[in-house]
């Protein structure tokens, strides 16, 4: 766990009452680097193609804005660049769904000029 | 729009919609089995200026451009939810004003006529309480209406959710859950294994970001927020079983610092199995094979490995009401599965009638 990280999570765990059931791993980080300095904005999960495994498909900032499509592990952290390409610019949220019917996902973004 | 290939490309397609679209979300508004879109301007001028959208899908991942309105809005801090909250299996709108502090609710009128819908408005907004600000959608009790829950700020420090149970077109009042964070996103998902909805929240505290699991009961009431820290304040969040364990795990966007942060959860159970009601041959989807394996299965002696897929209706038994049941679904616009259905999910073994399909296979 990266430092600042483990600093968070101790000063909040300390302060948290008694939980139920639900307890959370080791935080992981992906670092996202857009072209032009750009921020990721958004990111949702979707179905790798043929795998039972969820990618994770994050937008950016930015004129123009892009998008990165990062393989999930399977363990919760994800591995190597699938996809990317640009879209219009702020790319401020997404969704994710079989649009064309093909049962392979597919996913829409919004820009702030328009949807891409 | 961008579409998936089965090499894990995606080939883009660009539509122009209204000033200043914010929001994105997906439903088959006109129940023709192609998903749409719904999306919220909050621009003046132009003629998808200032509303909730609705794009056609026309089957093939092409959206027809001339947009129907769903809800106009003025708030330029409004954010929306789908849902089909009077359970006609026709999605609706529902619009959270934060300015005005209430919700407005369009209610898709649902026509027997293929690709024919609207919205009409229901009668006066519902009060959504000083400091909403997010919104979402989803079944947190029994029924087959979906439910809203609205997450406000109550200072620099402190947030709460609160579930509206829809009931025909009017919402009660159920569970409520405060949590120590100034709350900026929101995902709604089954995270822990009991077999009902949940949600999570992302937001600023003490400097720094935090998140919190908020478990639901299945009866519209939240139990205690489970937080975790982060450096940063997340400006989105999702959910999805990312390690196959059968709980929901979230995922956070970073921006400043241009990191994702996973987070896997834990419930301290083994997985339960994990599957789609309705889908009665394990595809992951439902259609009238389903019906038709239900059919061999009560009448052919065809084995199934997920007995409780097949309960369509949820009334703890099978028989060919389960199939009239999914039919009526598919071709009648009858009332959708119960839980878990649109998304696949677990039901505790008390409540089920056996299952033995494995978290991330085909159903899942």
């Amino acid at each position: 766990m990266r430092p600042i990280l483990a600093w968070a999570a101790a000063c909040l765990f300390a302060a948290a009452p008694a939980r139920a059931a639900i307890e959370f791993g080791e935080p992981a980080s992906l670092s996202l680097s857009f072209a032009g300095g750009a921020m990721p904005l958004a990111a949702r999960l979707a179905p790798a193609p043929g795998a039972a495994l969820l990618d994770v498909i994050v937008s950016s900032s930015g004129y123009p804005a892009y998008y990165a499509c990062y393989m999930g592990n399977g363990d919760g952290t994800f591995g190597g660049l699938r996809a990317s390409g640009m879209l219009q610019t702020e790319a401020v949220d997404l969704v994710v769904g079989d649009f064309n019917g093909d049962g392979i996902a597919d996913f829409a973004a919004v820009n702030r000029i328009g949807l891409g | 729009m961008v579409t998936g290939t089965a090499d894990g490309r995606f080939s883009p397609r660009t539509y122009v919609v209204g000033p200043l679209p914010v929001q994105i979300e997906k439903g088959d508004f006109n129940r023709d089995g192609a998903l749409d879109l719904a999306i919220l301007c909050i621009g003046a001028g132009g003629a998808q200026g200032q509303q909730v959208a609705i794009m056609l899908n026309n089957g093939a991942g092409v959206f027809v451009t001339a947009p129907v309105l769903g809800l106009a809005t003025a708030d330029a801090a409004a954010r929306f939810a789908v849902g089909d909250f009077n359970g006609d299996a026709w999605p609706d709108l529902a619009v959270l004003e934060p300015g005005a502090a209430q919700i407005r609710i369009g209610i898709n009128k649902a026509t027997a006529l293929a690709g024919q819908f609207g919205f009409y408005e229901r009668a006066g907004p519902i009060p959504a309480g000083f400091g909403a600000r997010l919104i979402d959608a989803g079944r947190f009790d029994a029924d087959a209406r979906d439910d809203l829950i609205i997450v406000r700020t109550l200072s620099s420090a402190r947030g709460a959710a609160a579930v509206l149970l829809a009931r025909g077109e009017d919402f009660l009042a159920a569970g409520n859950a405060e949590f120590p964070l100034n709350p900026t996103c929101l995902v709604v998902h089954p995270i822990d294994r009991n077999g009902t909805l949940d949600c999570a929240v992302g937001g600023a505290a003490g400097g720094a970001g935090a998140a919190c699991v908020i478990p639901g009961d299945g009866a519209g009431n939240l139990g205690a927020p489970a937080l975790f820290a982060l450096p940063e304040c997340p400006a989105y969040i999702d959910a999805g079983d990312l390690d196959g364990n059968g709980t929901g795990d979230l995922v956070l966007v970073q921006s400043a610092s241009r990191e994702l942060v996973s987070v896997l959860v834990r419930d301290g159970e083994a997985p339960l199995p994990v599957f789609l009601r309705g889908d009665a041959n394990g595809d992951g989807r439902l259609d009238v094979s389903d019906a038709v394996k239900s059919l061999r299965v009560l009448f052919a002696a065809d084995p199934t490995d997920c007995a409780e897929a097949l309960d369509v209706n949820r009334d703890g038994k099978l028989d060919i009401s389960d199939s009239v049941y999914l039919l009526a679904y598919l071709f009648r616009a009858g009332p959708p599965p119960p839980w878990p259905f649109p998304f696949p999910g677990s039901v505790t073994p008390a409540q089920s009638l056996g299952c033995e399909r494995v978290p991330g296979g085909p159903g899942a």
